[in-house]
């Protein structure tokens, strides 16, 4: 039941994403509401679930950006699996702590996400770091809490 | 402490499958595109398209009203701006014709409705609810009611995926509408696009238009693409750094049209009905040629105020 609950979230997180995103996105800044799943997912069963829905999250992203098919896959499924693998080594409970851990990996993920877009170009980095990355980090993370708040109150997704 | 053999063997799984993914991820990465993924495309479209389209439908209902009174004021604008269109195309035709260049093709505009954004932070596509059903291919070129947008990625037999010019893939040829200074418009980091390959000292300023040139044959000529913004000479290059900003607000659009050639185009054509009872003539278009150059010298006299447009008929035309 859980399994089948997430594989639906799954798909409204990445329809919100793709279709809702001109309407809540600020100055063109819109939330990564596909990594706040993959993050909660992770955070919450473990590994497996963590590499399993990181991967299929990936890959229905890049199915509508198929310029770059392959990066949000292999991005997501790193987070999956590695957000998943340290679930036993932090205190659950404390949101602060899971908010914390949530806007390292974003600001991770928007790091790597460059990287493998440009390549090396240091100059572009720090602008899209200050410009965009942390405005990103700041406005996912107001959505994530939300995100944090189902999955931790609902009875069928409650870890 | 002695570890579960069983938990270990099912991490150890866990990372075969993760390495195994991981591989599959980036070599997918580096064929981009050769791979293909229309059967998967199409059948996430498919279960896509409904959450896409409800909340675009139920976004259009809130601002249905204050929209429908700006769109009347357009089209009362609009319907002035054909007529003139109209004629100011069939001089174009004639002269066209006169000078033995190759007429200009027709267009049918496709109207399609954002349905959806790429989920990526920086190179941005839309997705269109319109697709193969529709005839909008690839490579078709995308507009808005300012400029350009870009040009069709990928068509699912429901959706498409619009390429924008924001995106590192998209470079169109550009020229400039006053100096004709061409060069390959397209987009690196930031707000503002890059207009590349112009050599140094050529005649580009502030405040240029820059114009689709119609070359590579994928983006009709002609079509509205950016104003420039700042232009910089650097002694130590061969080409100038030139910045511009398009005139289509790619944060706020919501429709776009998708441009496909065809025989006859929708809009400022003549039905053949009025091609037959009647040809628009601007007449102070023909002034500067001696009689005997201009194109049809059996037009009439040209003493009639300049700019006036007459409606004349094809019998009296011809009997003058």
């Amino acid at each position: 039941m859980r399994l089948f609950v997430i594989t639906i979230l799954l798909f409204i997180f990445v329809a919100i994403q793709i279709s809702l995103s001109p309407i809540i996105s600020i100055n063109d800044i819109m939330p990564n509401l596909i990594l706040v799943f993959v993050f909660s997912v992770a955070f919450s069963y473990g590994q497996k679930y963590g590499l399993w829905f990181g991967f299929l999250s990936g890959f229905l992203c890049d199915i509508f950006d198929s310029a770059h098919f392959g990066l949000n896959m292999s991005l997501f499924l790193i987070i999956g699996f590695v957000v998943g693998s340290t679930k036993e080594k932090f205190y659950r409970d404390n949101l602060i702590v899971e908010l914390s851990i949530f806007a390292i990996t974003l600001f991770l993920y928007e790091i790597f996400y460059m990287l493998l877009l440009w390549q090396f170009s240091p100059g572009i980095y720090i602008l899209n770091i200050f410009r965009y990355s942390i405005p990103r980090i700041i406005y996912t993370s107001v959505f994530a809490v939300f995100v944090f708040y189902l999955f931790r109150k609902t009875a069928v997704l409650a870890a | 402490m002695r570890n579960d053999p069983h938990k270990s063997a099912f991490r150890n799984v866990n990372l075969w499958i993760f390495l195994i993914l991981l591989i599959f991820s980036f070599v997918s990465f580096s064929l981009k595109g050769s791979m293909k993924v229309y059967l998967v495309k199409n059948v996430s479209a498919l279960i896509l398209y409904p959450f896409g389209k409800v909340i675009s439908v139920s976004r259009n209902i809130f601002s249905a009203q204050s929209k429908n009174l700006k769109l009347k004021k357009e089209i009362v604008n609009l319907r002035i701006e054909i007529q003139r269109c109209v004629n100011i195309k069939r001089e174009n035709e004639l002269l066209r014709e006169y000078y033995g260049f190759k007429q200009l093709a027709n267009f049918e505009l496709f109207a399609c409705e954002i349905i959806g954004k790429s989920p990526g932070l920086y190179n941005k596509t839309f997705i269109v609810d319109r697709g193969l059903h529709k005839g909008i291919r690839r490579n078709m070129t995308a507009v808005a009611a300012n400029g350009l947008v870009g040009r069709v990625l990928e068509s699912t037999n429901i959706t498409s995926e619009v390429l924008t010019l924001y995106n590192r893939d998209s470079f169109v040829s550009a020229i400039d509408l006053r100096s004709r200074v061409q060069g390959i418009i397209g987009w690196r980091k930031g707000t503002h696009l890059i207009l590349d390959n112009v050599a140094l000292h050529s005649d580009v300023k502030e405040g240029d238009t820059l114009v689709t040139s119609g070359m590579g044959s994928v983006f009709p000529k002609g079509i509205f693409i950016a104003r420039i913004i700042s232009v910089e000479e650097n002694p130590e290059k061969i080409v100038m750094d030139i910045q511009a900003e398009p005139f289509v607000d790619f944060s706020l659009l919501e429709n776009v049209f998708i441009i496909k050639e065809c025989e006859h185009s929708s809009v400022g054509t003549f039905s053949e009905k009025e091609s037959k009872e009647r040809v628009w003539v601007k007449m102070d278009m023909f002034s500067s040629f001696p009689r005997s150059r201009r194109p049809f010298p059996h037009y009439p006299p040209l003493n009639l105020k300049l700019g006036k447009y007459v409606h004349l008929r094809n019998e009296d035309t011809l009997r003058e």
